[in-house]
């Protein structure tokens, strides 16, 4: 795209086309704002530099939705090597934070709870599979995982968050 | 439920997720944020972006490569040394054949009644089955598996005897 000013309109249809929906699978992931904005502007300039690679045998939406579960990954990767506290006490409740964004009802937010103190790995497929319906072939692709393993994680996943929410049922 | 791809999932997998509370709503950016966003691409083009999640990946595939290509170099290593230290066994039982055959010429000069035994014997010598020596074994053993140079004929080995006696008859020496 040699035309500046056609790039730019292009970059301005592709942000307003796909930004909200690859915000809210970005903020899944990643959990605040700064972090979400850096992820999404890197997958737009990705996207962008690599559409001649865009070999069009998945649909625009997976493709983007692959460079920004992958963009994602990259940032959480880079904070757990900043961050020295990374475990979570699951033995303790884990509160939302007061200016959490999420305002669902009291299960809900229990449900949030139970993720937090999820594996990982376990907590992402869950995000991604429960929160987003992310379909399992797409994400193999994004966490070059296999979907047997997926299925796996997914299946422990819901068990521990099942367990979780029976154990703190007298919160609700 | 809003979930609508449980049909990828197994029975009880779906009985699960039936039981769980809804998932929180998708969260939308800040007001304005896309649009100025969407506004800022001449910048973000200029903006150095980290390596992506594969780059990690195949940086960990480099060691793993490392690693598979050092235990590969390893074992070949240890099949040389290995093929080297038989060898050199497998000289030392050529040279023991050696001495045991010189062992039965002795033998045979010393007792001439038995050259007639010597095609039974020979054809002990050439049919036994060499096997490397163990190492409680003498290497001197007699009793040892050896295996001659060339086959030994009663014919050649009176030929021998008779160069070695220097004409003198077997009888004569006795």
């Amino acid at each position: 795209m040699a035309d500046p000013t056609k790039a730019d309109e292009a970059f301005k249809i592709l942000v307003g086309h796909y930004g909200k929906p690859l915000y809210a699978v970005l903020y899944r992931v990643l959990e605040n704002h700064p972090d979400t904005d850096d992820a999404l502007q890197n997958t737009f300039i990705k996207a962008f530099r690599g559409f001649a690679g865009f070999r069009q045998d998945s649909s625009l939406s997976t493709w983007l939705h692959r460079i920004a579960v992958r963009e994602g990954l990259t940032l959480l990767e880079k904070r757990k090597k900043h961050s020295s506290n990374t475990n979570i006490d699951t033995t303790e409740l884990p509160f939302l934070p007061a200016d959490s964004p999420f305002d669902g009802d009291k299960a809900t937010q229990l449900l949030i709870r139970a993720v937090a103190t999820l594996p990982e790995k376990q907590a992402l497929v869950f995000k991604l599979r429960y929160y987003q319906e992310m379909p399992y072939e797409e994400m193999s692709t994004a966490l070059s995982t296999s979907v047997g393993a997926l299925k796996a994680s997914f299946h422990h996943a819901l068990k521990k968050v099942e367990a979780f929410l029976l154990a703190h049922a007298e919160i609700i | 439920m809003i979930y609508n791809t449980s049909n990828e999932e197994d029975a009880e997998t779906r009985e699960m997720l039936d039981r769980l509370p809804a998932p929180p709503k998708p969260m939308l950016p800040p007001e304005g944020y896309l649009e100025q966003l969407a506004q800022s691409f001449e910048l973000l083009q200029k903006k150095p972006i980290a390596e992506p999640i594969a780059a990690n990946q195949n940086s960990r595939f480099a060691w793993k490569t490392f690693a598979a290509a050092a235990a590969i170099l390893l074992a070949f290593g240890t099949i040389w040394l290995y093929q080297k230290q038989d060898m050199a066994t497998s000289d030392k039982v050529q040279v023991e054949a050696r001495l045991s055959s010189d062992e039965i010429y002795m033998y045979l000069m010393l007792y001439p009644e038995e050259i007639e035994e010597t095609e039974l014997l020979a054809s002990l010598v050439l049919n036994a089955n060499p096997t490397a020596p163990s190492k409680s074994q003498s290497p001197t053993s007699f009793s040892q598996p050896i295996l001659p140079q060339e086959p030994v004929t009663s014919a050649a080995l009176k030929e021998i005897l008779m160069e070695e006696l220097e004409g003198e008859s077997l009888e004569d020496l006795l």
